[in-house]
Formats: structure tokens, sequence, C-alpha cells
């Protein structure tokens, strides 16, 4: 191999600005870091295994779902009685990818390619590479969040395209897709959210461990206000004697005001498909609660960012 | 008009708690210069260079590079390594620098121009393609300085370039740190504790002890090798007599101890000989008079002790 001290002279500096080549005194732009970013990303095993999952979804469901269609079928034949009532749909295979999808499958992902895409970073301090390049460290943390939530739209997109390409291969146009594209549309809605308070996390903690255990114990204080608020609005009744009997002045608005915080909780907001009724009116609160959490998580997170030392 | 400073450092400060790592830190780069920012372990070299970078905060000061304040549009015309270079593991050695690309604002139509452009500076064209997980020190060094060198930066920031390397990998970082010197004509600016490494590819040394500049200047005139004022070594059994012998001299000035317990003297249109015969004819025993023969580590020592 060559060395390095013996080859030949190079063109940077001011030698090549008198050939017109001049430096690039540039600043580049999100697009150029975000195309960057979302290239690493896609490079890395926690994308590649995390797609990997996201297409077993997508094609494991229908193809259940066939092989369900197919058994009773036959069982049908084989008795010579009529089928039992199973719908078995398009619009029903595009429905149980979407429910296996939001039983925690997504999120782990989520929590999986943020941490390494963000604390991991960090850890590895290449994050300290990326800043001795002329960049605003907000351009930065914007680059890396519309890569994540390219992520976060393949995890919506994928599934629902295979879900809905096998369910038309197997069952025809057959059932109410609307809704089920409706109750996708609001998952990523929500997936969104939740990457951004990752994101939030991850820049917080700056370690991959960390930001799983800080997602979890979110998690378990989120779910924990859930319970209480939940039992506070059951228990309503019971808490209604008990101030009648005491005469607590202003405690039963008080007690509505806390428990009208329940659509306001994270989980709220981050899971509005929860919610969603084909053809009623969505919660408005989740949704507001939705949008504040996450332009809080990314304010937060900006601000973190622009204000740490990096090592 | 005065020449654009490539770097220009003022009154640098930055505390953790109550400790001072870099002290009211001014320093001036001008271009072309290859400048050694000496200091030893702790000295708050790394520290400085990451405040100049915009790693961390500073507490006070300003930096200029070629008369830019702004830190962004300043980093645009530095290329810098501080510390070990980190990189992407599992990509190739090109995929990170074309990561770097982007971040360096490098088009996308001339990236691969200037990716082969900078791997064949460094010698690394043929292991472009592997992933940079199995490549050596040495090899993630170069990749390090091909990465600084997208861009087409004016001032390269290297901080002890040479960490870790072997005897080999250490005279190819010098030796390429000289041809971008000299053919590239980027001005460098290097930290670095091994002075003879300094020595031999600085033009320029500033010595930092305990987060303050306590000398900064040409290497030869902080060896005292200007032809001008020639530096000499004095010794005898009796240094305070000699010391009060050379204060009588015109011509002579004390510098300051030398090594084996001789005294330094700086000639300034006397000649030794002359020197040689005044403390005689004083009374004072010489035992020995010779030229200086100081190097880096002797003024380091010097300046740091």
């Amino acid at each position: 191999m060559t060395g390095p001290g013996v080859m030949g002279p190079g063109v940077t500096g001011p030698a090549a600005e008198s050939r017109g080549e001049a430096p690039s005194l540039g600043v580049p732009s999100i697009g150029m870091l975000a195309s960057a970013e979302l290239a690493k990303l896609g490079s890395r095993v926690s994308f590649r295994v995390a797609v990997g999952v996201l297409v077993a979804m997508g094609v494991l469901m229908p193809i259940g779902m066939l092989l369900v269609q197919l058994a009773i079928r036959q069982a049908t034949a084989d008795a010579g009685t009529q089928a039992p009532e199973v719908e078995l749909t398009m619009a029903n295979s595009v429905d149980m990818v979407l429910r296996m999808r939001n039983f925690f499958v997504v999120r782990a992902l989520i929590i999986w390619v943020v941490a390494e895409a963000v604390a991991g970073e960090w850890v590895a301090r290449t994050l300290r590479e990326d800043l001795l390049r002329p960049v605003h460290r907000s351009a930065v943390l914007a680059a890396k969040w519309i890569a994540l939530q390219g992520f976060v739209a393949l995890a919506a997109l994928v599934p629902l395209a295979l879900s809905m390409l096998l369910g038309v291969l197997f069952f025809g146009v057959s059932g109410e897709l609307l809704p089920a594209v409706q109750r996708f549309a609001l998952s990523w809605l929500g997936d969104a959210g939740f990457a951004t308070m990752v994101v939030m996390i991850a820049m917080l903690l700056r370690s991959v461990p960390g930001t799983v255990v800080g997602v979890f114990l979110y998690w378990v204080l989120d779910q924990t206000l859930g319970w209480v608020l939940w039992g506070l609005e059951t228990g309503r009744g019971l808490i209604e004697n008990l101030v009648e009997r005491y005469a607590v002045q202003g405690a039963l608005s008080a007690l509505d005001a806390v428990i009208a915080a329940r659509p306001w909780l994270p989980s709220a907001a981050f899971n509005v498909y929860w919610d969603f009724v084909p053809g009623e009116e969505l919660q408005w609160q989740s949704f507001a609660a939705l949008v504040l959490y996450t332009a809080l998580s990314y304010a937060v997170a900006d601000r973190f960012f622009n204000r740490m030392d990096v090592d | 008009m005065s020449e654009v400073a490539a770097l220009e450092v003022r009154g640098l400060t930055r505390k953790f708690g109550a400790r001072v790592a870099v002290d009211d830190l001014h320093l001036t780069v001008l271009p072309g210069d290859v400048y050694g920012f000496l200091g030893p372990n702790g000295a708050g070299k790394t520290t400085a260079m990451r405040c100049m970078m915009g790693l961390i905060r500073k507490d006070a000061g300003e930096v200029t590079i070629f008369g830019e304040r702004d830190a962004v549009v300043g980093r645009s015309l530095v290329g810098a390594i501080i510390e070990t270079p980190a990189f992407h593991g599992w990509m190739s050695g090109r995929d990170n620098l074309e990561q770097a690309a982007a971040y360096a604002a490098v088009t996308r139509s001339r990236v691969q121009v200037e990716i082969d452009r900078v791997l064949d500076r460094v010698g690394l064209v043929e292991r472009a393609k592997d992933r940079v997980r199995t490549y050596s020190l040495g090899m993630k060094q170069r990749l390090a300085i091909a990465r600084a060198l997208l861009g087409r930066p004016r001032l390269l920031l290297l901080d002890e370039p040479t960490n870790g390397l072997d005897p080999r990998g250490m005279r190819e970082m010098r030796d390429l740190i000289r041809s971008l010197a000299l053919h590239d004509r980027i001005t460098i600016f290097v930290s670095s504790h091994l002075l003879s490494e300094v020595q031999a590819i600085c033009n320029r040394v500033g010595i930092l002890q305990a987060g303050r500049l306590r000398a900064e200047g040409q290497v030869e005139e902080l060896l005292g090798l200007t032809h001008d004022q020639p530096v000499i070594e004095v010794g005898g059994p009796d240094p305070a007599a000699i010391e009060a012998a050379v204060a009588a001299i015109p011509g002579c000035a004390l510098v300051g101890p030398g090594p084996r317990g001789r005294l330094l003297v700086r000639l300034d249109g006397v000649a030794a000989d002359e020197v040689n015969r005044q403390l005689v004819a004083a009374g004072v025993a010489v035992a020995a008079l010779v030229p200086s023969e100081r190097n880096l580590e002797d003024v380091f020592m010097e300046v740091t002790t």
C-alpha cells in the first residue's frame, strides 16, 4: 500500500483555489443532512431488522387468515354442515395486521431504532464528528428527526400496503376498508409523536439502555396515572356519597377536573386510534395532547442539544 | 494591511465548576503556519480545541477563523480531528466519507470526486470499500484526515494525531502533515505532548500549562537559535558568580538555567570568545562555554516548571 508521505501533491487549499477550485464555504441544508441521516439509518442493523419484522407482520397475518379460511372450508366440506359466521375480508386482513402492529411491536421497534440513532451516536462519539462541521445543532436534530419519521412512516405503510395487497389477493376487494385505513393513519400519527418523545429521552439520557429504561419509566408512570384516573371515574359515585356526608366544599368539581384530564394523558395522546369509532367524532383533547406532547418533546430535545457540551 | 490570522483566540476561558481548564487563552495562528500546541497531559489543550470548534461552551473569549466570527461559517473553513476519531464501524470507509461529505456541504455532484481525491491523498483507496471496524488505528487516523479534508479546508486542527500509532505510523502521519502544509498550503494547528514530533514539523509553537499560554513564538526563537542572537551554555563551579559576571558584560543577557547546571546566555552583538575573556578577567572560573544544544524539551521544561 502506498504510504501517505510519498503521494503526489493534493489539490486543496489556496493552490486549489488558484485553479478555480474554491473551498465549499457552505453550510449544508437540512435536506442534505436528512438525506445523509436516512442513508445512515437504512444501513443500521436495527433498522433492517425492524423492517424485516414489519414485512413479516404484513405478510404472515393475511396468510394466517387465508389458512384459517381454508381450514374452515375443509372442515365444513368434511362435516357437510353450514360454514360458521367468520368474516374474512381484505378490510379484516388490514385490521388484523393493524392490531398486531399496535400490540407493542411497532413501539418496541421505534424505541430500538431511535435509541440507536440518537443515544447510540452520543456513546459512539460519532455525533461529535458531525458537529465539527459547519452545521447548526438544530439542523442536525431536525435531520435526525426527519430520518426517524421516515422510519415511522415505513412502520405504518409497509404493513398497510402488504396487508392490503395480500388481502385483495386472498379475499378480493371486500369489507369496509376506510375505517381500517383511518385507524392506520391515526396509529401513524401516534407513532410519530411517540418517536419524538423517545428522541427527547435519548437526548436527555445519552445512553441506549438508559433510553429503554427511561421509556419504560415513562410508561409505568403514564399507566399508573391512567389507572388512578380510571379508578376515580369508576368510583365517582362512591366518592360523591363521601363528599356529601362530610360536606367537603369544592371537592366534586376538583374531582371532575382531575377525571377530565384523562384524555390529556400521554397514553391517550400517543394512542389516539384507541378511541376512534368509525363515523363518530374523534376526541379532540387527545389530538391536542398529541400535538402538545410532540412539540414539547421536540422543543426540549432541541434546547438540551443546543446547550450540551459534546465530548 | 495586516494579514488576517487563520485562527485567532482572544481571552478564551472555560471552567468546570471551580476548576479553570482554559484560562484567558490568547493565541494567533498565521496562514501557512504549522503551529504546535504543546502542553503536558491535563494542560487544557483538548478543552481549548473543543471550545474553538464549538463542541463545548466557552465561558469567555472569542475565536475567529480567517476573520470569521460566526462559529458555523468558521467551521466551513476548518477540518478537525479532536481526540480519537470516531466512525460508523459497520460502514465502509467510503460510506463514512459520504456521510461526512453531506455535513461538509459537498454538493451531490462532487461527492464521489471529492472522496476519491481525499482517499488518494491519504493512501486509502485500496481499503476504501472495507468496513472501518477492520481498519488498523493508523488507517483510522488517515481516514480521519481524509474526512477532515472534505470541503477543502484552509485550516486543519489536529489533536494528538499520532497518539497510539507505532513508529512507522507516526512517521507516516508526520510526513502527511508536512505534505499537507507544503503542497496543499493548508495551515495546520496540531496539539501534542511529543516534543520531538512538534520540533520536527512545526514552525511556531505555543506552550500551554494549567490552561494558560506560557510561551508562544517561532521554534527557532524559543530555542534561541537565531543567527543574530545565538545562545551559549556557560558552566562552572560557582553559577552565582557566573550570573553576576554575565550581567556586567554588555551585549549579554541571561536566558535562564540550562542543562547540567549551566546557565543559558543570549549573545547580542558580542562574540563567545569575548564573553569567555571577560569572565576570566572578572576572576570567574569557567568550566564550559559551548553553543547551546537546547531542544524544545528544554524550553518546555523551563516554561512548565
